[in-house]
């Protein structure tokens, strides 16, 4: 079959690999119809994150029709059509009991890897590095999902693969961003980044009832998208994002924040991140924090930080002393996809949103390699890519 | 009448006409004009520290040159050559402090002093890489995602919409759940099945 591979920094390649196979009983086969690229891909494709090997499938946002089932698995049959969440979980852990998914005890193959880089394992990823499973993901024709009687949404009929693919990723992370913020009728939220997960954000922050949302970006299309979806914006390049949450809060600042950037914020535009970058460069620092700096320096007095952009490891110069004299709560986390996919699925049913409109370039799988630069490099407008194989 | 906050933080940031890249730039500027004075000021103890020759003179030229090039950055409309001006003079002083290596007798210190310039240098380089794009794009959509909401109702409509009972948008009807809800939700996944990987 043909996939889209990584083969080191800045190199995907569509290539031929082997076809998948069951290899458990609870194990299905997917022949995907429809998949993405997700922003935290771009985080191996820039080198960033650990553990990828050279041949790795990517992709983790996908969808498409079951093929073939294991002789245990009594969810799934032959010709169901599922969106696949990129957490894989057993169902049966404790963890998994609890609902946080994300965490699953599990499903990461590779449990000694994810011990020693974060002291205790996460659950297996789809196409996200080794510390994660190192499992083949959904920029693929084909798929195998472990653990597939737990996890996979069937969706029904009349609804399209793009208005159902994100309940797979970045819906629920939009939503459970805002959701764990425990948002009230009186609430400014601020949003952090209008890539893909922030627009979800914003549109959940809004659903959820705050009386504002604010959301902080520096790219023109992606503001304009944002503010169709309710939110008020801020150009970074343009104002002072500082000045302008004071102004629009009567001073207090933000009742919650939101960081929908992680890792990667830009090098170039503050002084703190332009050093990170160096500290990156010489390998004394893994991430660029400067979202998290600025939520906690102008979050208002026992507000809520919540993180659903990705950090890898490593972090320096966190202001802490404001985290902890101003009563911050911080609440982070991979997504526990399969917390938010009924209640979502069914929002879309309703007519409430329709996820489609974030996307921006639909291509085919071949085109894959050359779209990963686009969406890193935000050419042609572009926002969110989907793939078809 | 709109009342203008200002933050304490951003009142103490420099204000400039340079655009985004207004900060980086202006901070090495400063830094040029510092380490510049320090050159002409104090050319032997700084020879010392850095573990580079005793050359006085050549020293305070370099320190004039600094000068000159963090002048030129913080007053230019176009801070780009001035930046660029930088990084070659960092190449000229990673050299010369390099020959330290063989006459200053302090090659820990030269190592040291090599390794910061380099990162100065490196610094520099992504400043001046980024002011000209930053300061002469042209900030316009390349796309027109303006209508874009996701919402079958405008967005102002749809405020709490996820708190009210009854969730149903009409007009909006895409499909039914009715048959395909997950047999289960996980959060009640509880029978036992069978073994893991």
């Amino acid at each position: 079959m043909k996939a889209l591979c990584w083969h080191g920094k800045h190199d995907i390649r569509y290539e031929t690999v082997p076809d998948p196979t069951i290899e458990h009983p609870r194990d299905a086969i997917v022949k995907t119809t429809s998949c993405a690229i997700c922003g935290s891909d771009l985080h191996f494709f820039d080198g960033f994150v650990p553990g990828m090997k050279s041949g790795d499938v990517v992709g983790h946002e996908f969808m498409g029709e079951v093929v073939e089932v294991g002789a245990e698995n009594k969810k799934l049959k032959v010709g169901d059509r599922v969106v696949v969440p990129f957490t894989i979980c057993c169902g049966e852990c404790d963890q998994c009991r609890r609902g946080n998914f994300s965490v699953c005890e599990r499903s990461n193959r590779k449990k000694a890897l994810g011990d020693l880089m974060f002291g205790h394992t996460t659950a297996g990823l789809f196409g996200y590095t080794h510390l994660t499973g190192g499992y083949a993901g959904g920029d693929a024709e084909y798929v195998r999902v472990p653990y597939a009687d737990v996890a996979p949404v069937k969706i029904p009929d009349g609804l399209s693969d793009e208005q159902v693919l994100f309940l797979g990723d970045i819906f629920p992370t939009g939503w459970q961003a805002a959701a764990v913020c425990d948002i009230q009728p009186t609430d400014t939220v601020a949003v952090w980044g209008a890539g893909p997960v922030g627009q979800f954000a914003v549109r959940s922050a809004l659903m959820l009832g705050a009386e504002q949302v604010v959301c902080i970006d520096n790219v023109p299309e992606r503001l304009d998208m944002a503010r169709a979806g309710g939110a008020i914006t801020i150009d970074f390049d343009e104002e002072s994002v500082l000045d302008r949450l004071q102004e629009l809060t009567a001073g207090k600042g933000p009742d919650k924040c939101i960081d929908a950037v992680g890792m990667e914020a830009h090098s170039l535009r503050s002084i703190d991140s332009m050093i990170d970058r160096v500290k990156q460069s010489v390998m004394v620092e893994s991430d660029r924090p400067h979202v998290l700096r600025e939520m906690m320096y102008v979050c208002r007095p026992a507000g809520v930080l919540s993180v659903a952009g990705v950090y890898g490891g490593m972090v320096d110069k966190i202001p802490i002393g404001a985290v902890m004299n101003k009563g911050l709560t911080i609440r982070t986390g991979q997504t526990h996809v399969n917390r938010w996919t009924d209640e979502l699925l069914q929002r879309i049913v309703d007519g409430q949103i329709d996820p489609s409109f974030v996307i921006t370039h639909s291509v085919r799988l071949e085109d894959g390699p050359e779209m990963f630069k686009t969406f890193r490099d935000k050419e042609d407008g572009c926002i969110k890519v989907v793939m078809k194989p | 009448m709109r009342t203008t906050f200002q933050h304490p933080l951003s009142k103490a940031l420099p204000k400039t006409p340079l655009g985004p890249m207004r900060s980086p730039a202006r901070a090495l500027g400063w830094f040029s004009i510092g380490l510049g004075l320090a050159e002409l000021a104090m050319p032997r103890a700084l020879a010392r520290a850095a573990g580079m020759p005793n050359v006085p003179t050549l020293t305070r030229v370099y320190g004039l040159r600094e000068i000159g090039t963090g002048i030129g950055i913080l007053t230019s409309k176009d801070p780009a050559p001035w930046l660029w001006g930088r990084v070659a003079g960092d190449a000229l002083d990673v050299a010369t402090v390099g020959a330290g290596l063989v006459t200053a007798g302090r090659p820990l210190r030269t190592i040291g002093s090599i390794a910061m310039l380099l990162g100065i240098a490196y610094l520099d380089m992504k400043v001046a890489e980024g002011a000209p794009p930053a300061l002469k794009r042209e900030k316009r959509a390349q796309r027109d995602y303006s209508a874009r909401s996701g919402f079958a109702r405008p967005a102002h409509e749809m405020r709490g919409v996820a708190r009210r009972p009854s969730s149903r948008v009409e007009g909006a009807a895409v499909g039914s759940t009715a048959d395909a809800s997950p047999a289960r939700t996980l959060m009640q996944a509880s029978e036992p099945a069978t073994t893991s990987r």
